[in-house]
């Protein structure tokens, strides 16, 4: 029997506000952008109301209240800064910091600690503290991807509550009782789920550290950038961090989207990123002399080929990669299509493409590609059917092909590509773009260094139909070229257009936003962070 | 491989006939094992996860919680006397003195032929009768030092106590 | 002082072998219950509405309003939850009835599941009561043997299903939805509120908690009806209860009076008076949480809701404990924070925080180490720690502290000044 949802008006520090009746005060001043301080609240997890920071006045109300756990009430009036909710919240505060460590300098959480972010605002008292009175708990212990550190622990019970509502592995909890309460894996064991990245992210102080991160580099020191992970068809939204004078990737952390990802990523996406830097990294194109492979340049490979493709188009099979952007599939397609190739193979796991569902019901699909959906939205609007691997494979196999191409590859999973290599009979030459080396490309006769996800712009679209922006936050490593290079290479015999600017937004605007998904209708710069869904309905309604 | 003796897993059973989920058995299983094994073990903290279908962590945190559930082997005779207000104003601490001069251990400790351990608990609600002391599940109340000396004594030789059964 | 006869909770304590059934009848138990089932449900509330009756566990509640409270028709089940996790210092009441009157009790609650529609309860017993569990199941048992507990009782169309749950060592169970979530298995961690039990407690389902001197006056209620009950004690105060008296006096023991006696009479008649004539320094009115009363205060407060309020304390659970002129206030307070820092369960943060670093400060006062300035401590951390948390243990570790600071503070003083304990204790 749920209570019908109404809509209210209440008032938060004087200025009014409309919200739904099961709403909370704390979202209602969320809305007013009035901030509250808190360190249990987190709107992808339950309520706890443990921290007892998010103190508000609510007039006729003798008590101050906890604005997270507080339904809003038509006629409501609060007020988030009076003196006594700014004195309980600065006393409440010196009770989390009664038994903290003072060691900032030395804690990696500091700069993006809560802790230290409310003491500057709401804090700013003489301490009463006696080192010696103070609690001592057990110090940096390990636990699997995560270091816990239990005596920074506040215990705002996110992490556990993260462990049973998200991933449901329940690995963690809080053992004994009173201020001998203590964080830690039930049995001292490791974390054992693919989502462990998340527990650094909402830890508030920094009780919780991600081992990849931790004493890597100065949070001030970091950059955000907003996209979009390619790791899988789910498509979390992230922001990456890069220190900019190095231009170096340092972390990567989910961006919240409630349509996606809520506030989580999963481990994969996280710390797979490590192959940009791997030294597998393809580094310069290199083709096959005598057998033997050899550096060579962009120049000679768009020469090369142009020829080779002009002169037998239809001996020529392109794979195309589901990791490549929207922007990449339109240029290469077109460029291709006009220079008469009609064989184009999606290179994908085809099982893992149909799959509707995530694997782990949380957020990873067995795809581990980001935009197969956006390849065929593609080639269904330019009125072309491309190849599932066993398709090109058997065609492969019923031979006469000179060619097989395969762009766009990235990282070192590649899934199909091995299949399409061995399927590929011996005449058949094959060219691969990858961002790193993987052994069966020794069967290559060209190897062409790809950009990652992390280096390129462009669109997605995941597995539930939304449209999502990648963006760049690292320059193209080593002499790396994405496909809208490729394109322009093989049509113009150079790749000058691309280093303009912003050329992706370029057929993003003028050749996808009203042929390839027309019910959305909008361009770049207003494509908004979060994405947008193609929507089965409207799109085909755009379309007619 | 660890188990219920087949008594007190018949007991279990008809504790589950008698709870909403299984959940609820929890505590009440936990007192049937502190029955059976003297302590809780992590082994028997696993054990009982799997019995009630409940996470590993959810059973640790409840042992942890509740100080009843003994962590560790108690002893035979596991002494646990108040200390809080009345029975501290009564001479509790006379109480816990004799007994240390009796068993030679201190609080939180446990005699060499693991007979005796102490400890120190808050108020068992028998403030009238203070000082009290709680050995295993029975009450002593209105305890000297010297009828705790001798209640000691005649649990050491094995002579009859009465139960609390039996004194009310 | 009230007369055994008119007693409603105690008058048959004293019957040998009150706790079988049969004798439990033979003293006219279970009539109550046999008039109850020929009522409706919403005429036994009204009655005890009419009765005035007042939770006896340490709120004060009027249980006839939050019986009122369950919404009858959620489709969900209904459950009563009797609480005897009696553990506030000072308190030893409700032992008395579990172990002496056990039926009175299961009469009571057969009574009130029938009122608010419950099918069914539990008694949340504290753990160490191992001998009190062991007699209630015993007497459920019993109970069910004799077709008051079970399906169609005494063949009626109410049924009833009832359990005796033993609780394992948390004080903090004593509180409802710490209670609730120990019943479900769980660490007792109090629960926020809303939702509040009565919509959603125990298994998320409309719950009753009531402590189990409440429900065991139900009986008598029923048998006399609520105006009869009213006229015990006085107006908001009505009825009697059962007075825990502990401490430095000739006859510590549980008694049953009226609501509003004078707390002299109460020591002096129930109690005997000072043990070996010592004179008395203060006087805790309600269990160990509840603002101690100096010796004048005592001269002239009646044990009413609103008289105490005049002193800045509280009923509470009835733990009345006397405290002689030798002992130390600071010993005690000692033993005090320390209880409440040992049983915070440690979900909020002043709460944690708060309790571990009271009994900090007042244990270095009580051992010499005490400064000027703890004294402004105490007062801001026990500031802090009232009304900012989930459940009322943080107000009570923290307004008792208050208390005796407010009027006793001569006993700070000399502990900081001197820098060790006046009252001659070795550490």
């Amino acid at each position: 029997m749920a209570p019908e949802v109404k809509s209210v008006k209440l008032t938060i520090d004087g200025r009014e506000v409309e919200m739904p009746s099961n709403a909370t005060v704390f979202q209602a001043a969320q809305k007013l952008g009035i901030f509250v301080p808190h360190y249990c609240y987190h709107p992808d997890l339950s309520v706890a109301g443990v921290c007892r920071m998010c103190m508000v006045d609510i007039e006729k109300q003798p008590k101050l209240a906890i604005s997270c756990n507080t339904a809003v009430a038509e006629g409501m009036v609060v007020k988030t800064s009076t003196d006594k909710v700014k004195d309980t919240v600065k006393g409440i505060l010196e009770l989390h910091l009664i038994n903290h460590p003072l060691d900032c300098p030395i804690c990696d959480k500091a700069g993006e600690c809560k802790l230290q972010d409310y003491y500057t605002v709401h804090g700013n008292y003489e301490s009463r503290m006696d080192f010696d009175k103070k609690n001592h708990k057990p110090k940096v212990q390990d636990i699997g991807t995560i270091v816990l550190d239990s005596e920074r622990c506040i215990l705002c019970t996110r992490c556990v509550r993260f462990t049973a509502e998200v991933t449901h592995t329940h690995e963690l909890g809080i053992f004994n009782r009173g201020d001998r309460s203590t964080l830690t894996t039930y049995d001292g064991g490791p974390l054992r789920n693919n989502y462990t990245g998340n527990l650094a992210d909402i830890c508030p102080v920094g009780a919780l550290t991600a081992k990849d991160f931790r004493f890597q580099q100065r949070v001030w020191f970091l950059e955000k950038r907003d996209s979009v992970c390619g790791m899988c068809a789910t498509g979390c939204n992230t922001t990456v961090s890069v220190n900019p004078s190095t231009n170096k990737l340092y972390r990567v952390e989910p961006r919240r989207n409630t349509d996606v990802n809520a506030s989580w990523m999963c481990d994969i996406g996280r710390w797979d990123y490590h192959y940009v830097y791997a030294d597998t990294r393809l580094r310069t194109p290199k083709d096959k002399k005598d057998g033997v492979l050899r550096d060579q340049t962009w120049h000679e490979f768009f020469l090369t080929f142009s020829e080779e493709i002009s002169k037998a188009p239809e001996k020529v099979c392109i794979g195309l990669s589901t990791y490549l952007t929207n922007e990449e599939i339109t240029d290469l397609t077109d460029t291709l299509g006009q220079m008469g190739v009609k064989d184009f193979i999606r290179v994908a796991e085809d099982k893992a493409v149909l799959e509707k569902e995530t694997e782990d019901k949380i957020l990873k699909r067995a795809d581990e590609t980001p935009n197969a959906l956006g390849l065929s939205e593609v080639f269904k609007s330019q009125g072309k059917k491309f190849l599932t691997v066993e398709e090109g494979k058997a065609k492969l196999k019923s031979g006469g092909f000179q060619w097989l191409v395969i762009l766009g590859l990235e990282g070192n999973k590649m899934p199909g590509v091995a299949e399409l290599i061995l399927a590929a009979p011996k005449e058949t030459k094959i060219a691969v773009h990858a961002t790193n080396e993987v052994s069966f490309f020794e069967r290559c006769d060209w190897i062409l260094p790809n950009v990652s996800q992390f280096e390129k712009s462009g669109s997605y679209v995941n597995a539930l139909g939304r449209l999502q922006k990648v963006q760049s936050s690292i320059p193209w490593q080593h002499t790396s070229r994405d496909g809208h290079a490729i394109g322009l290479g093989l049509k113009n015999g150079n790749d000058r257009e691309v280093v303009q600017k912003n050329y992706y937004q370029t057929v993003f605007n003028k050749r996808l936003s009203e042929s390839v998904f027309p019910g959305v209708r909008t361009d770049w710069r207003r494509l908004h962070a979060t994405g947008v869904n193609i929507g089965e309905v409207g799109y085909r309604e755009g379309r007619k | 491989m660890i188990a219920f003796s087949p008594e007190n897993e018949s007991k279990f059973q008809t504790l589950l006939t008698k709870y909403e989920t299984k959940r609820s058995v929890l505590l009440p299983a936990l007192h049937l094992a502190q029955e059976q094994w003297g302590f809780i073990s992590p082994e028997i903290m696993v054990f009982l996860a799997t019995k009630l279908d409940i996470p590993p962590a959810h059973v640790y945190e409840v042992v942890a919680f509740y100080t009843m559930f003994r962590k560790k082997d108690m002893g035979q005779y596991f002494l646990q006397v108040c200390n809080n207000i009345t029975c501290t104003m009564m001479g509790s601490e006379e109480i816990i003195a004799a007994v240390r001069e009796e068993l030679g251990i201190g609080l939180n400790e446990m005699t060499e032929d693991k007979m005796f351990s102490l400890v120190p608990v808050q108020c068992l609600g028998s403030c009238d009768t203070a000082p009290v002391i709680q050995v295993n599940e029975d009450y002593f109340e209105k305890l000297s030092p010297e009828t705790v000396k001798s209640l000691i004594r005649k649990l050491r030789s094995g002579e009859k106590v009465e139960s609390q059964e039996e004194r009310c | 002082m009230l007369a055994k006869e008119k007693q409603v909770l105690l008058r048959h304590i004293d019957t040998p072998e009150l706790k079988k059934i049969s004798v439990y009848e033979d003293t006219g138990g279970y009539q109550a219950l046999k008039k109850a089932l020929t009522m409706k449900p919403d005429e036994i509330i009204e009655e005890v509405k009419k009765s005035g009756l007042r939770g006896r566990g340490g709120a004060g509640f009027p249980t006839g309003m939050k019986w009122s409270f369950v919404p009858f028709n959620s489709g969900k089940p209904i459950y009563l939850l009797c609480n005897a996790d009696e553990s506030e210092p000072g308190t030893f009441k409700d032992r008395v009835i579990i172990e002496k009157n056990p039926h009175n009790l299961i009469e009571g609650i057969i009574i009130s599941s029938y009122a608010v529609r419950c099918n069914k309860s539990y008694i949340y017993i504290r753990g160490e009561y191992a001998y009190g569990a062991r007699v209630l199941q015993k007497a459920v048992e019993e109970a069910y043997a004799k077709g008051y507990l079970g399906k169609n009782i005494l063949g009626s169309s109410h049924s009833l299903e009832l359990v005796v749950h033993r609780g394992a060592g948390a004080y903090i169970c004593g509180e409802e939805t710490g209670l609730i979530s120990s019943l479900e298995g769980k660490k007792g961690y109090p629960r926020l509120k809303p939702p509040f039990p009565a919509v959603q407690g125990f298994l998320e389902c409309p719950t009753v908690v009531n402590n189990v001197e409440t429900l065991s006056t139900i009986p008598w209620i029923l048998n006399n009806t609520g105006a009869e009950y009213a006229k015990y004690g006085k107006e908001k105060s009505t009825g009697t209860r059962l007075y825990c008296l502990s401490g430095w006096l000739n006859k510590p023991g549980t008694y049953e009076d009226v609501l509003g006696m004078p707390l002299k009479e109460l020591l002096e008649t129930h109690g005997g008076g000072m043990k070996n004539g010592a004179k008395l320094k203060a006087v805790i009115p309600g269990g160990s949480s509840t603002p101690p009363l100096t010796p004048e205060e005592v001269d002239k407060m009646t044990m009413d809701y609103d008289d105490v309020g005049k002193y800045g304390t509280f009923l509470g659970s009835g733990g009345v404990i006397v405290i002689p002129e030798h002992f130390c206030l600071l010993k005690l307070l000692e033993r005090l924070t320390e209880f409440y820092w040992d049983e915070s369960c440690g979900q909020c943060t002043p709460c944690r925080e708060g309790t571990g670093w009271l009994y900090k400060i007042i244990e270095g006062i009580y051992h010499g180490h005490g400064k000027e300035s703890d004294i402004a401590d105490i007062k801001k951390t026990a500031g802090n720690m009232m009304g900012t948390t989930i459940c009322a243990l943080s107000d009570a570790a923290a307004m008792p502290v208050l208390g005796y600071l407010k009027k006793f503070p001569h006993e700070f003083e000399a502990h900081i000044k001197t820098g060790k304990c006046p009252y001659g204790e070795t550490h």
